[in-house]
């Protein structure tokens, strides 16, 4: 039952679905870590980027600037939610953050709901990516073999921006001590918009570069926020690479299991989160004092 | 013109009142020191100005510009910088950023150069993470990332304190050198020599009022002064 | 609602419960609508208890909900189970103990990682139900045929069949459902879990052991789930496999908030508006499946703006205008006294607790070798301190002395790195700060650590329950007003730091004296044998702080206590004996004169002086 092709294909997909779970986590840490909020509707962001994707594909026919329209919304509506409503929360108790947070999530799939139906829509791979690839000692779907590149290359540039650039240098340095960069001259106000329109949009353009391997539907987010909440929790809040290492243990554990029975798959993302509160209740690379 | 003139200034900590209708005034190329025992509202003081705490009532003029109520980052743009007392050093950040990230928004932003001069081993350190720093490196960080900014005036929170006395010494040479390079600065320490040498005046703050204002010669005359505000 | 008439919240729910299906009819709600309301209302009794009561947010209650309703369901359908009521009562003790399992798991953590590991939770039983246990539960089909209620009286069945009968039956146990969660919430446990929503590092601190008293909540909330689910089951005469869906959990968290968190009828409320709405928006207006839009932008604003829910917007208005009555009305107001009377009322010592450990001579607390880093940094090294029964002693220091680190130790809130400390005899090194309060040893707060949303009387009552109940209890039942031996003490402590004009007002609307003042009495009320103050006088006034001395010293008669504050004046006069911090090690202990007299001591006071201007 259980050969070997199959079982490196199966780490594959794994691999995957952990670089995109990382890079959608790594969005929702870097929110968590400077604004302090937990954005439940971080989901929705990555569902919100595919139909985004797929209206600027069915007007261009291009997966390039489907890709590009995906992102770029997004990151406008979390720039937008951040200074309409998320900013008057800032101050008030983390139930009420909680509370909103997962308001904006009903109501972004509803209303994507009310516009597009709940019927799932497909975007196509670009045309070069179609088809299978020969590895060798196994054939691959073509565009999952590209979107480990992409989303490599994606993860690379959030590195890149974080740890190279005086933006990243900011919010690092915000994620650490807000109130002391106001005192530095800087507007933290203006970083924490630019930080949830950064982390919203790493989860729409996951949405949209995803939606080619798995249709998307309204409710799509549910399910990649439960998963994001686990790799958090077993990388550690706040985190980037923590983000990263619990996003690829994630979707190891889910593809293997899958292997033997999906239906266990979450059963075992569970088993291992139980473990990582019980040997290190802060995640495998956070730090004490985040709650 | 002073170069800060604050008066009727009221801070609350919650709900608890800290400062009491506080006046004080600090002119251009001017070392005052803020004197009083612990709880006195000597940092909850500096707090107030610098935007961190905000005031609930009274007037903050600020080389002539109402300050009292803005945003921190508004104040440090105006050319006031506050050196915390726990040095708020980004650990996360290695000495070089520190430094880059506190000169970003500074319009006569020294060259980092500057500030290496004065803090040598600020220079060897520089790609050392904040965490990895000794006491006394935090310390020259902070208030080189203060200098880089070139602010107008510098508000230094208990620099010395929980240093190694060599460490203090060459900090106070530092300010001393700062000062006669014309930098205003307020000084709150509880090292009440180094604090007397360095600043030509002084107000002593007792439970949130001023209780003493002075030349620093004056009060080093008057030590019974220092007994009843400061002493055992 | 806590009015002098014991049964009047009780009556009124019960009137309206009887009057509900002639009333609510007219208003368009359909029969099925006002069952299925009152099944969401048990459903939010529980999740009430723990998110409104306690604090903690559970997006998981779905899991609780399906898991009762299932094993109910199963029973009833496949297994051939012939009694309704118990196999529901059977769900409902499973779902309390898959609750408790849980418990364990996601109450190691607070705050947003509770919610995110209930949302994981939440979405493990719905696979679990859909994919392994499918056999059991019919998977996406859910289990059909499970029978209308009936309840087996021995002698006679009752049965349920139409609506209307159904109605009576849920009625029925949504009252007796409401009559215990009642009883919980004014029980001694009710009023710890309060105080843990309001501050449960201080809960803890005045000896209870918080992390029980959450899984507690936790487990009621879970067996109300398991209940409700059980009643979805009879109701419908199907068990829905979606009961187990993050939605489910997601609707009874926003049918709350609408409703109004922490009033226990808020979901019942909130269940109302939701399914009155969506039928409403479907029918009426046939906007299909919009009605969820419009629920969502409507919840978003709710939160952003009315903040304790409908029920909580209407006891604000009611306080508002009987406020505004009683202020109009001549004579009835009660404006409480703008100065508190200058001196405390006479009233006797309130004695420390007599333990069996009890002697009244001799060391009360013996500190040796006690050392704390943090990092590389030394807040202490090296202390040796020593007090004996019945003493008074000052600490003091210059800023950076390590004086709170001390303090902190000695209180069991952080551990030392070496050292011990002996507590009348007893090693309490490592123990918990809740296991030292219980022994006899407490503290109050530099800054004000109140239960905020409760009034004086009631924070006192949490200290005192320390002491009269021990760490844990699960006195659920009990009324805590019963007991005059309690109310007797919360009295006696609220006179003491003279506050007993002010016993019904809630904390906020304390001044900051106040406030103060009931931060020594929350110490005090735990009945300590060793009550450490650290700074007592921090934020106050000159006069407050002559006021405030006057009430320490009539404190310290009788017991033995260890004040550190800045104000050498007020400290002098307090303490017999002094101990000098500088720089995290004992400088020097003596009497005041002694301390004032010491040229070591001005020294460190007066500044590294010398060195420095040696060295110029």
């Amino acid at each position: 039952m259980v050969n070997w092709a199959n079982f490196i294909s199966q780490c594959f997909n794994g691999l995957v679905l952990g670089a995109l779970l990382a890079l959608i986590s790594s969005g929702l840490t870097i929110i968590y870590g400077t604004l302090g909020v937990l954005n439940l509707a971080h989901g929705a962001m990555f569902m919100l980027g595919g139909y985004a994707g797929w209206v600027a594909y069915t007007y261009s026919g291009s997966f390039l600037v489907a890709v590009a329209a995906g992102s770029l919304f997004v990151m406008l509506v979390g720039i937008v939610v951040e200074r309409l409503i998320i900013r008057h929360f800032y101050t008030r108790p983390h139930e009420d953050q909680l509370l909103v947070t997962f308001g904006l999530s009903i109501v972004f799939v509803e209303a994507v709901r009310f516009f597009f139906g709940s019927l799932s829509k497909m975007v196509p791979p670009p045309g070069p990516l179609v088809g299978i690839t020969p590895l060798g000692f196994m054939m691959y779907p073509t565009y999952r073999l590209a979107l480990l590149g992409i989303v490599a290359v994606a993860l690379l540039a959030l590195y890149f921006v974080l740890y190279r650039t005086r933006i990243g240098m900011i919010v690092r340095a915000g994620i650490e001590d807000s109130v002391m960069v106001d005192s530095l001259g800087i507007d933290v106000y203006k970083i924490f918009m630019l930080v949830f329109g950064i982390g919203a949009m790493a989860a729409g353009f996951a949405g949209i570069v995803n939606a080619p391997v798995v249709s998307i539907a309204p409710d799509v987010g549910e399910a990649i926020l439960v998963q994001t909440f686990v790799v958090v929790v077993i990388g550690g809040v706040g985190s980037f690479p923590g983000a990263i290492l619990g996003g690829l243990i994630a979707g190891q554990i889910i593809s293997i299991t899958s292997m033997f029975n999906p239906g266990y798959a979450y059963i075992m993302l569970f088993v291992a989160m139980t473990l990582v509160l019980v040997l290190r209740p802060y995640g495998l690379l956070g730090a004490a004092g985040r709650e | 013109m002073s170069m800060l003139d604050v008066t009727g200034l009221n801070a609350h900590y919650g709900d608890s009142h800290i400062l009491f209708d506080v006046a004080l005034r600090v002119d251009r190329n001017e070392v005052v020191a803020l004197l009083g025992r612990n709880g006195a509202g000597k940092s909850t003081m500096l707090k107030s100005l610098m935007g961190v705490v905000k005031p609930s009532s009274g007037s903050i003029l600020f080389d002539g510009e109402q300050i009292a109520g803005r945003k921190s980052h508004t104040i440090a743009r105006a050319g006031m910088q506050l050196v915390h007392e726990d040095r708020r050093i980004f650990g996360s950040l290695n000495v070089e950023e520190n430094l880059v990230l506190a000169g970003l928004t500074a319009k006569g932003r020294w060259p980092l150069d500057r500030v290496y001069e004065i803090f040598p081993r600020l220079k060897e350190r520089r790609t050392s993470r904040g965490t990895d720093l000794s006491g006394g490196e935090q310390q020259m960080l902070a208030i080189g990332r203060a200098l880089v900014r070139d602010p107008k005036i510098i508000l230094l929170d208990e620099p010395f304190e929980g240093l190694a006395p060599v460490i203090v010494q060459d900090l106070v040479r530092t300010c001393r050198e700062l000062a006669m390079a014309g930098q205003t600065i307020i000084l709150v320490e509880q090292n009440i020599a180094a604090a007397l040498t360095l600043a030509t005046r002084a107000y002593i703050i007792n439970n949130g009022h001023i209780a003493h204002e002075g030349p620093t010669g004056e009060i080093r005359a008057q030590p019974e002064l220092l007994q009843r505000y400061l002493g055992v | 609602m806590r009015s002098q008439r014991p049964f009047l919240v009780e009556t009124i729910t019960a009137i309206a419960l009887i009057l509900a299906p002639f009333v609510l009819p007219h208003l368009g709600f359909t029969p099925n609508t006002i069952n299925r309301i009152l099944v969401w209302g048990l459903f939010g009794l529980g999740f009430d208890i723990l998110f409104g009561y306690t604090g903690l947010l559970s997006f998981g209650q779905s899991a609780f909900f399906g898991t009762g309703g299932m094993f109910a369901a199963y029973l009833l359908t496949e297994a051939g189970f012939g009694y309704v009521m118990a196999a529901v009562f059977l769900g409902t003790i499973v779902a309390a103990i898959v609750g408790y399992l849980i418990g364990l798991i996601a109450l190691r953590r607070t705050g947003i990682y509770f919610a995110m590991i209930t949302v994981a939770i939440a979405e493990v039983f719905f696979f679990v139900e859909f994919n392994p246990l499918s056999a059991f539960t019919g998977g996406e089909n859910g289990l059909p045929g499970v029978p209308r209620p009936s309840i087996f009286l021995g002698f006679t069945t009752l049965e349920f069949n139409t609506d209307f009968q159904v109605y009576g039956f849920l009625a029925f146990w949504y009252f007796v459902g409401l009559v215990i969660a009642l009883r919980i919430v004014r029980s001694p446990v009710g009023a710890i879990l309060s105080a843990i929503r309001d501050n449960p590092q201080r809960a803890a601190a005045l000896g209870h052991d918080i992390h029980s008293y959450k899984l507690t909540a936790f487990v009621v909330a879970a067996a109300y789930a398991g209940f409700a689910g059980g009643m979805l089951g009879l109701m419908q005469g199907f068990m829905p496999p979606d009961a187990f869906m993050f939605e489910t959990s997601g609707q009874l968290v926003m049918q709350t908030a609408i409703g109004g968190a922490g009033t226990l009828f808020g979901p019942l409320v909130g269940a109302a508006v939701w399914l009155y709405l969506s039928d409403f928006f479907q029918n009426t207006l046939h906007l299909g499946a919009t009605w969820k839009l419009v629920l969502g932008i409507v919840f978003v604003l709710l939160v952003c703006f009315l903040r304790h829910g409908i029920v909580g917007a209407v006891i604000d208005l009611y306080r508002l205008v009987a406020g505004r009555w009683a202020e109009t009305a001549p004579g009835a107001g009660v404006v409480p006294p703008a100065s508190v009377p200058a001196t405390p009322p006479t009233v006797a010592m309130m004695p420390a607790r007599r333990r069996d450990s009890d002697r009244s001579s001799g060391p009360i607390l013996q500190a040796t070798g006690l050392t704390k880093r943090y990092g590389g940094v030394v807040a202490n090294s090296d202390i040796d301190f020593t007090v004996n029964h019945g003493e008074l002693r000052g600490i003091i220091g210059p800023n950076g002395a390590g004086k709170s680190t001390f303090f902190k130790m000695l209180t069991c809130e952080v551990p030392p790195t070496s050292g011990q400390i002996l507590f009348e005899g007893k090693d309490i090194t490592g123990m918990g700060v809740a296991d030292v309060c219980q022994l006899g040893l407490t503290k109050s707060y530099q800054i004000n650590q109140l239960f905020n949303r409760l009034t004086v009387r009631e924070n006192l009552m949490i200290a005192a329950l320390a002491e009269t109940r021990g760490k844990f209890k699960l006195d659920l039942f009990s009324n805590p007003r019963n007991s005059p031996e309690l109310t007797e003490q919360v009295d006696h402590a609220m006179a003491l730091v003279n506050l007993a004009s002010r016993g019904d007002a809630q904390v906020s609307e304390l001044a900051y004296g106040e406030k103060r003042r009931l931060e020594i009495g929350l110490a005090l009320a735990t009945s300590p044998s060793l009550l450490l103050l650290d700074e007592p006088l921090a934020g106050m006034s000159p006069a407050e702080r002559i006021e405030t001395v006057k009430l320490l010293k009539s404190i310290s008669r009788g017991r033995t206590m260890i004040v550190i504050d800045h104000d050498m004046d007020a400290l002098f006069e307090l303490a017999e004996r002094v101990t000098v911090l500088q720089e995290g090690r004992v400088l020097v202990e003596g009497t005041p004169d002694e301390i004032k007299g010491n040229t070591k001591v001005q020294e460190a006071y007066l500044g590294g002086v010398h060195d420095v201007l040696a060295a110029q």
